[in-house]
């Protein structure tokens, strides 16, 4: 997916862990293109989002955080809005995003 | 997800952020208020996902703080900015106190971060993209910095 080498920190560490997001959420490795959305590279804070799309699954937003590192709060975060996601009553006025 | 590397991929919520449009609704108060009840109801919906308790609204220790605050503030011991403004709010607190103390409040599973731009909006289906926080809290901590966010970007101190 990634056009060109990614050259800094973040970017690289992105790069690294997107077959493995794939692979996680049971979608193709092949066939994404993708966008720079934000990024944030502080002392303390560093975290960097891409908009993905594949041809036959749609858009997505690709986020990596590599400080702080927080792994159990990352974690708990990610799971409390899979619940949500669950349970959220979906209307055509009113939606909540879908961890994949 | 990807717990070691902190990475996560979610669905991609098209539109604009919420604030876009409360800035465009500006001059039109009506326009505003169904954007904000909108909202309310997005709020209440993602409440109901875990709703904890019930409780006894009891804001007494939260109203003694501010009228600590207040008493410092007028006997020059702590300089703020908009004095009147802070100590007129105290005063409306205290007001507010006894018309909703010790009524029944909920608790549910907070959002966090409930501002305007923490909503996407595509004219017609609201979307909440960024959720901070895994506690429970009463429903009123979203909706006021709902509120707070609004009032402090598209409000002027004179019409509060």
């Amino acid at each position: 997916m990634w056009l060109a080498e990614p050259t800094t920190k973040l970017g690289k560490a992105a790069h690294a862990a997107w077959s493995g997001v794939l692979e996680e959420a049971q979608l193709p490795i092949v066939g994404w293109s993708y966008v720079s959305l934000s990024k944030r590279e502080d002392k303390n804070l560093a975290h960097i989002s891409y908009l993905v799309e594949h041809p036959r699954h749609g858009l997505f937003k690709y986020r990596l955080q590599l400080r702080t590192r927080a792994q159990a709060a990352f974690a708990a975060h990610y799971l409390r809005l899979e619940k949500a996601s669950r349970v959220f009553q979906r209307t055509a006025r009113l939606s909540l995003i879908k961890p994949m | 997800m990807d717990i070691a590397n902190q990475a996560n991929l979610t669905t991609y919520a098209k539109g604009l952020p919420f604030s876009e449009f409360m800035r465009d609704a500006t001059d039109d108060h009506t326009r505003q208020l169904e954007l904000l009840q909108h909202a309310g109801e997005w709020l209440d919906a993602y409440h109901r996902t875990k709703v904890s308790e019930t409780r006894i609204f009891q804001p007494k220790h939260a109203v003694s703080y501010y009228h600590d605050l207040s008493e410092k503030i007028q006997a020059g011991d702590l300089k703020i900015a908009a004095k009147p403004l802070i100590l007129h709010g105290v005063e409306r607190l205290s007001e507010l106190t006894t018309k909703y103390s010790d009524q029944q409040a909920v608790s549910a599973v907070q959002y966090g971060d409930f501002h305007m731009r923490n909503l996407i909006f595509d004219g017609t289906c609201l979307t909440g993209i960024n959720i901070s926080r895994n506690q429970a809290a009463p429903v009123g901590h979203d909706i006021a910095r709902l509120l707070l966010n609004y009032t402090a970007i598209l409000r002027g101190s004179k019409e509060l």
